[in-house]
């Protein structure tokens, strides 16, 4: 009775959060004509003109390539120095490191919105507008402070006798970064890869602020900007949501197995 | 073979802030040696491993191997191997990439690297457990790997950070004596870390007592066993604990005492600096009395606990507690009265006021 329930409220859950995207899926494969109606809710004659539609030119193709450059990028930037500070704050001998930290959180207290036209006039003036590289600095810096702090805590949990071990053993302090910390740390790598991954690939303030064209517009400023002068293409918007979707699902997917896998291999001692 | 390196520490202190926790420790570690420090915990003898290893910057004094001092240079500048407590393997790595890794951070040869791996997998019989990860061996095998890991690059020195305290009983006695051949194979100056008296005992060439971060006695086991330098390594080392009864000064030359009512007089080479002394007394040293000519007391034995070959024994001296090893023939009954022997000749007497002893 009390697993019927368990299931039951799984179920509940999975339904409520995955409703919205069923739904986007539904539409995107529904012709025109049945769009703004209710019945039938599931499509009558089901059709992949949406998704041509949003496929007909190069610019959704180099829409994605920008949104990918640009979450890739600022993904590794953000993960290589905050790995780096992470692994310093947590296992070398620094002065006043709990304020250093709550100086990197503070920095992540502010709303986007209060930040925006200060770092346009920054982005304007290094001549960087409408490039990708001013969202990848941006994103890097915005997702640095999630990356510091919870892969501190990683570096953190990995016994201080392991880390002296590889000192004795005649690693440089780098050394047994690269050799052996950032191998223990991988499941915190991955968490905070996927974070900072999401953060950028759906960030639509700044990418809407600091770009222009298609030579750097990412995924949400496009599908937001599909509207045209006298209708809404739900259908297009649709299609291309389910498009972009996808990659998260799948990298998701990929990255927790290996979460996983870190978190049971990490045994120490007996 | 490397010839051995001796070891000397100057004057050594370290402090955290404000928090002492070793003052002017001074003393050297021969070439070739078995050295322990032994002490209770927070005693501050892992902290001389990590200054000797070079993990951590004394405070103050200087720390010679070989006469040169070392302050300043990396735990690899020093060349020494390191065993931990939890043994800290690397979990992401084989057995055999484990014990490999010193050699590849010295960037040896691969081929070398190879054999000299195998050799000592051999020696440790690790040979057919060697491509798995620690998480699938078992405690003693962890701690095998890590003691190859630490002889595979033939340093000029062994640290041993209580590296036993993790087995169970019966495997922590089979190390024990796989340690003590090994140290005798490879005859690699070795300091051992450790909080069991009885592993101390067993293991070392010399030990050297610790409480609160200072050396209280430093010598061969027997001689810390049979002479405690005070009240504290009485107490500490032996097991059960050395007996220590207060006793009053009766007259200060030649010395007579009054424990518990008993006079005694036993040989002493320093006058006590009060009217008080304590007196120190092994439990197995105390027999039961069978002839008349002894000086003997009077105890009642509150509780008996068999001890394999041998029985210990709880009994009070008056109102004073007081613990005797009985042999099996003994016939001692709970409840019963029994007639002990103090061995005059074997009792420690140290000053009621500092806890120094006053023999020798």
């Amino acid at each position: 009775m009390r697993q019927a329930g368990k299931v039951f409220a799984v179920i509940a859950v999975a339904a409520w959060s995955i409703a919205p995207f069923l739904w986007q899926a539904v539409t995107s494969v529904k012709p025109d004509a049945e769009l703004a109606r209710l019945p039938p809710l599931l499509p009558v004659g089901p059709t992949l003109e949406h998704y041509r539609a949003v496929f007909t030119g190069a610019s959704f193709l180099r829409i994605i390539a920008n949104s990918a450059i640009v979450a890739s990028s600022a993904t590794l930037l953000s993960l290589a120095i905050g790995s780096l500070a992470a692994f310093g704050l947590a296992k070398l001998r620094v002065r006043s490191r709990g304020l250093i930290l709550l100086f990197v959180l503070s920095a992540s207290m502010f709303p986007p919105i209060a930040t925006v036209s200060p770092l346009y006039l920054v982005i304007r003036a290094l001549g960087l507008r409408d490039t990708v590289w001013a969202l990848i600095m941006t994103y890097t810096t915005f997702t640095l402070p999630l990356t510091i702090w919870v892969l501190t805590n990683f570096f953190r949990g990995i016994p201080e006798e392991i880390y002296r071990a590889s000192l004795v053993d005649g690693c440089t302090p780098f050394r047994s970064f690269v050799r052996v910390m950032l191998p223990l740390a991988a499941p915190g790598i991955a968490t905070t890869g996927i974070l900072a991954f999401i953060f950028s690939w759906n960030e639509f303030l700044f990418a809407l602020t600091f770009t222009a064209t298609d030579a750097s517009r990412t995924i949400p400023v496009a599908i937001a900007l599909f509207p045209g002068l006298h209708e809404v293409p739900w259908g297009d918007i649709a299609a291309a949501s389910v498009v972009v979707t996808i990659p998260l699902v799948l990298l998701v997917f990929l990255f927790q197995r290996r979460i996983i896998e870190g978190l049971t291999a990490g045994a120490v001692k007996g | 073979m490397k010839t051995m390196t001796n070891i000397r520490l100057e004057n050594i202190t370290k402090t955290f802030g404000s928090f002492a926790v070793i003052t002017g420790l001074d003393l050297t570690i021969e070439a070739g040696e078995f050295f322990t420090f032994v002490g209770p915990s927070g005693c501050g003898k892992s902290t001389i491993l990590n200054l000797i290893a070079g993990l951590e910057p004394a405070t103050g004094g200087e720390i010679l191997f070989d006469g040169r001092p070392v302050s300043g240079l990396t735990p690899m500048e020093r060349d020494v191997a390191m065993i931990f407590q939890g043994y800290a393997l690397y979990p992401h790595m084989t057995a055999y990439e484990n014990i490999a890794f010193p050699l590849r951070m010295k960037k040896e040869h691969a081929v070398r690297i190879d054999s000299e791996v195998r050799r000592v997998a051999d020696m440790l019989g690790l040979g057919e457990y060697l491509l798995r990860k620690p998480k699938e061996l078992s405690g003693g095998q962890r701690q095998r790997v890590a003691l190859g890991r630490a002889i595979v690059r033939k340093p000029k020195l062994f640290l041993m950070d209580e590296p036993l305290s993790n087995l169970d009983a019966k495997l922590r006695l089979d190390m024990r004596a796989e340690l003590k051949k090994l140290h005798r194979e490879l005859g690699i100056t070795t300091v051992y870390v450790t909080h069991d008296q009885g592993e101390a005992m067993g293991l070392s060439d010399r030990i050297a007592v610790l409480e609160k971060g200072e050396l209280q006695q430093c010598d061969v086991p027997r001689e810390v066993y049979r002479h405690p330098a005070n009240t504290f390594v009485a107490g500490f080392i032996g097991n059960p604990p050395m007996n220590l009864l207060r006793a009053a000064v009766v007259r200060r030359s030649p010395l007579e005492l009054d424990c518990n009512g008993t006079v005694i007089a036993p040989p002493v080479d320093a006058a006590p600096s009060s009217d008080e002394v304590i007196v120190g007394i092994r439990p197995e040293d105390i027999t039961v009395a069978r002839g008349p000519d002894e000086t003997t007391f009077e105890a009642t034995v509150s509780m008996i606990e068999p001890a394999g070959s041998t029985f210990l024994v709880d009994a009070l001296w008056g109102k004073t507690p007081i613990r005797v090893v009985a042999g099996p023939s003994e016939v001692i009954r709970e409840g019963s009265e029994v007639r002990l022997v103090l061995p005059l000749e074997r009792i420690s007497v140290f000053d009621g006021a500092t806890g120094r002893v006053l023999q020798r």
